[in-house]
């Protein structure tokens, strides 16, 4: 592609705000309390709600995906440091890693005007079209007596360097007027021992700093876009999350009445900051106000952190705050379902520019008051043109260039690093390639993931946070067995670490609990397993046992809910479930977990109300959305029903039992005109079922072009003739899903045309994604057990009740399991009583297609049967050789 | 390019001039750019009558 042209969008001027780690759990209240005038009137003006983070929670690539609207496989930037090729040492994540084209550049390439002020990392600053302050802008690192300079590339234009080097403010320029508000009791700080009031003023100074160049930017510049990135909330909360209110044990009185209102203070500098912004930017400016991720504040704030690089990021919440207001947004309303990737392609659309289509995220249209025309192209990586992005031999993959510095050191071409260079080195590069993995993790790519983390385990086996998250990938692909692998190998490891502590206790002459052995999250990992296998009771065991050492663990009581659920054990599924929200009520897979257990119990009303909490806090929650419908459904509120169906199809197209419920409402309860129509003259019936029945027939073509695929099943009874039909089928040409395990005998001398994984659907149904082309067997009783997502045409084979009884007492004859003639009672009823469901299910069902056929009238008329069954299945198959498998000889166990 | 916050005095709502205290504050920090250019006027100008007064 060329080049893309501006056209008008319905946003003149575009705001981007990032406030780092903005959680609503700390916002919530000050607005209440009238402390966040400005953020309560935008809010007031515009829409708000939560915004979905992105795994690893970690900011430099969290707000590198907001800018590109891209995972950080696509932008490249992976972390907090990475190797530095000029030194062979270490430094700050740089711009010059990312691969992709920010906000910025795109704007820069239709002409339009972008200002970005310390955006993380934009370091060295890019030669966009407008002003580029890089994140190493505000940072003080000398005393305020000595010189300040500015770091090389800070600024662009070069020729603003000074406007702004005048606008910095050094932490020491800082008074106790400035103190006071956050720390009224400053007093009582000792200033020689205490580092923490050095570290308030450092993050006040560099917050300050940034909003006297945004504000001065703002003012004396034309601009059409505008991204400013503050990072100080981030940072207070960081320092001074533990101290604020409730108190929490670990802290000493002294300290929490010192340091209790530093993050309220924090929060409140940033809305005054905000007025001030908004101010500048004028009403006519779009302005989006957005966090990446959010921040603990409550008692899930973690009392220590692991041992590990990037360790405070478990301090992080995955929400944060996503507001917006200005032409054509929404007013006073709430928006569902944003996610950071959703940010850039929102930002384009409102000016009117086309999204990408390798951008991961969607534009936010939700909010919009009016319906806007989204225009795709296939990627800005293509448009050509002046980007402002660096030169391409200053961009480069950090560890491609650590790779290309081994081969010189190794090459003889330079010297080696210093040891602890090198080591710093690794570390960013092994951090990197982690993150990297989590990455995938986090947007499903377990087998990309996986190969990484073999790698790393294999590079670093001492790691235990390799191995447990490998176990969990192994588990999300079903891979079950090196799932435990994983688990056995994690256990070693941590039994290695606990000798080594109980050894050192002990020579302290402390005395070591017999719980230091005892590992719950192994126990909670391998119930998770268990349950992916579905074996909901040997997971309850574990997670009943972990609960004893560890009641609190994070997820436990979730766990334990999802086991009810799979043995069907409502009542205590529900208790699990509250047990889950009162440990964390912003858990979303709770509240739904609790929806179902209500929805089993017919408490439906409660059903409906838990449903839609969990849809509030997370709106890209297909399954949520369906169990929202089922259970108003069955209060018979047909229409939110539908609309709640809807939703969960547009999120996964392939939940074939929601498309199932809403042809079936549409057929019935949605199809009837409204019984005392004001427009009596008007005949609607006929429009009204014309709509009914177009709405069905969409719905069913959209089961087709949605599902994962078509899957060809020969079924019926045991002893019906599936092995015939089978054969059959592999004669005309088709391929067979068989592991020949069970090998021809007496009963079936031509083969059994079976596979073992078939005969455990009930249990692990992920067979059915490998099956292909290929027809499969599967018995009739296994039928109901076959996932919803997936188009069935099923052969079904009938044949007469007495005859299929007799057949099957003559295999369990030859097998020595029953007495000639003896019959097991209630035997025949149940079969009947299958093939009715069976037939229940195919009309249920509109992904499953059936044909029918009898048994008898294949042996004797194979040809026609044959041709039934190609234009059954509309293949080119060969029905000669079909024909040809029909052995009357083998039509031995007659009635008549 | 134009420096607007050169010409710029500090007004409160009602249009008065706002009296900017020596010390600072984080009302003046929160207004960006204008905030810390009229303290640090301010400062300096309390600190050269300081220095006439000696």
């Amino acid at each position: 592609m060329k080049q893309v042209k501006a056209s008008s969008g319905f946003a003149k001027k575009v705001l981007l705000i990032g406030w780092d780690a903005a959680d609503w759990k700390v916002i919530n209240p000050l607005l209440d309390a009238g402390k966040m005038p400005a953020l309560n009137k935008f809010i007031n003006e515009g829409v708000m709600g939560n915004i979905a983070t992105l795994e690893p929670v970690l900011s430099p690539m969290l707000w590198t995906s907001i800018a590109t609207g891209k995972y950080a496989d696509k932008h490249g930037i992976l972390g907090f440091t990475e190797p530095d090729p000029t030194t062979g040492g270490v430094r700050a994540v740089s711009g010059t890693s990312r691969k992709v084209k920010a906000l910025w550049n795109m704007f820069t390439q239709v002409g339009l005007k972008s200002n970005v002020i310390g955006w993380w990392p934009s370091h060295p600053a890019e030669p966009i079209n407008g002003v580029c302050v890089s994140n190493h802008y505000q940072r003080a690192s000398r005393p305020i007596d000595q010189p300040w300079p500015m770091m090389r590339g800070t600024v662009h234009p070069k020729n603003l360097q000074e406007e702004f080097a005048a606008l910095r403010i050094h932490p020491g320029e800082l008074t106790e007027a400035h103190v006071k508000p956050f720390i009224p009791k400053l007093a009582e700080i000792d200033q020689e021992e205490d580092k923490r009031l050095e570290m308030f003023m450092k993050i006040l100074a560099d917050t300050a700093t940034i909003q006297s160049a945004a504000t001065w930017t703002m003012e004396n510049t034309e601009w059409d876009f505008m991204g400013v990135y503050f990072d100080g909330i981030d940072h207070f909360s960081h320092g001074f999350m533990k101290y604020h209110p409730p108190k929490l044990p670990i802290i000493s009185p002294k300290d929490f009445e010192i340091y209790k209102d530093v993050v309220q203070g924090g929060y409140i500098f940033h809305d005054m900051m905000l007025e001030r912004l908004l101010e500048l930017a004028g009403e006519d400016t779009t302005v989006i106000l957005v966090s990446d991720h959010g921040f603990h504040s409550d008692h899930l704030r973690p009392l220590a952190l692991p041992k590990e690089p990037a360790g405070p990021a478990y301090e992080h919440r995955p929400y944060g705050i996503f507001c917006m207001k200005g032409p054509n947004i929404k007013k006073d309303e709430l928006i569902y379902g944003a996610t950071l990737l959703d940010v850039a392609p929102t930002v384009l659309t409102m000016m009117g520019l086309p999204v990408g289509e390798d951008m991961d995220g969607k534009p936010l249209i939700q909010a919009f008051e009016k319906p806007v025309q989204i225009t795709k192209i296939p990627s800005w990586e293509a448009v050509e043109g002046e980007s402002g992005m660096h030169e391409e031999e200053q961009i480069e993959d950090p560890i491609a260039a650590k790779e290309a510095l081994d081969q010189l050191v190794e090459l003889g071409y330079i010297d080696k690093p210093d040891a602890n260079l090198e080591k710093a080195r690794e570390t960013a590069v092994r951090e990197a390639k982690y993150n990297l993995a989590r990455c995938y993790m986090g947007s499903e790519r377990y087998v990309k993931a996986i190969e990484i983390l073999e790698a790393l385990a294999k590079e670093f086996p001492d790691e235990s946070r390799f191995t447990i998250r490998l176990a969990s990938c192994y588990k999300s692909t079903g891979e079950y067995g090196p799932a435990r692998e994983m688990v056995q190998r994690t256990k070693l490891l941590f039994e290695k670490e606990a000798e080594k502590l109980r050894k050192e206790k002990e020579e302290k002459g402390q005395k070591v609990p017999d719980s230091a052995m005892e590992f719950p999250t192994l126990d909670i990992i391998e119930g998770t397993i268990l349950l992916e296998e579905n074996k909901p009771k040997k997971a309850l065991e574990l997670f009943r046992k972990a609960k004893v050492s560890a009641p609190s663990a994070p997820n436990l009581f979730l766990y334990l809910g999802r086991s009810f659920v799979l043995l069907k054990k409502w009542k205590e599924g529900e208790e699990a479930f509250r047990n889950a929200i009162k440990a964390d009520k912003d858990k979303a897979s709770a509240h739904h977990g609790l929806a179902i257990c209500l929805l089993r119990q017919n408490k439906l009303e409660e059903a409906v109300e838990e449903s839609l909490t969990a849809i509030g806090l997370n709106f890209n929650f297909p399954v949520a959305h369906y169990h929202l419908g089922e259970a108003l459904y069955k209060l018979g509120a047909y229409q939110n029903a539908a609309e709640a169906f809807e939703a969960c199809l547009k999120q996964n197209p392939t939940i074939g039992k929601a498309r199932n419920h809403l042809i079936e409402m549409y057929e019935k309860q949605l199809a009837k005109p409204a019984s005392n129509s004001m427009y009596e003259d008007v005949d609607l019936t006929e429009l009204v079922e014309q709509t009914a029945e177009k709405r069905i027939e969409e719905q069913k073509e959209l089961i087709k072009q949605k599902s994962l695929g078509t899957i060809t099943i020969v079924s019926g009874l045991p002893r019906s003739g599936t092995s015939m039909m089978m054969q059959m089928l592999e004669r005309g040409g088709m391929e067979i899903f068989t592991d020949k395990k069970r090998e021809a005998d007496e009963d079936n001398p031509k083969g059994y045309y079976e596979h073992e994984l078939v005969r455990n659907t009930m249990r692990n149904k992920k067979w059915v994604k490998d099956v292909g082309d290929k027809a499969v067997k599967v018995i009739s009783h296994l039928l109901f057990h076959l996932p919803s997502r997936y188009q069935y045409k099923v052969i079904f084979m009938k044949r007469d009740l007495g005859e299929v009884m007799l057949s099957q007492n003559k295999m369990l004859v030859n097998n020595n399991k029953a007495k000639e003639g003896v019959y097991r009672a209630g035997v025949e009823a149940a079969y009947r009583k299958n093939l009715t469901k069976v037939e229940k299910w195919v009309e249920k069902n509109h992904n499953v297609e059936v044909l029918y056929v009898d048994y008898s009238d294949a042996v004797h008329n194979p040809e026609k049967v044959a041709l039934e069954v190609k234009k059954f299945l509309n293949l080119d198959l060969n029905t000669k050789e079909m024909s040809a498998v029909a052995d009357a000889k083998l039509y031995r166990n007659r009635t008549n | 390019m134009k420096n607007k916050s050169d010409e710029i005095q500090l007004m409160d709502k009602d249009g008065k001039p706002v009296e900017i205290p020596v010390e600072g504050s984080i009302g003046l920090l929160a207004l960006g750019h204008i905030g810390l250019l009229a303290w640090r006027k301010k400062r300096k100008e309390v600190a050269d009558e300081a220095s006439k007064g000696k």
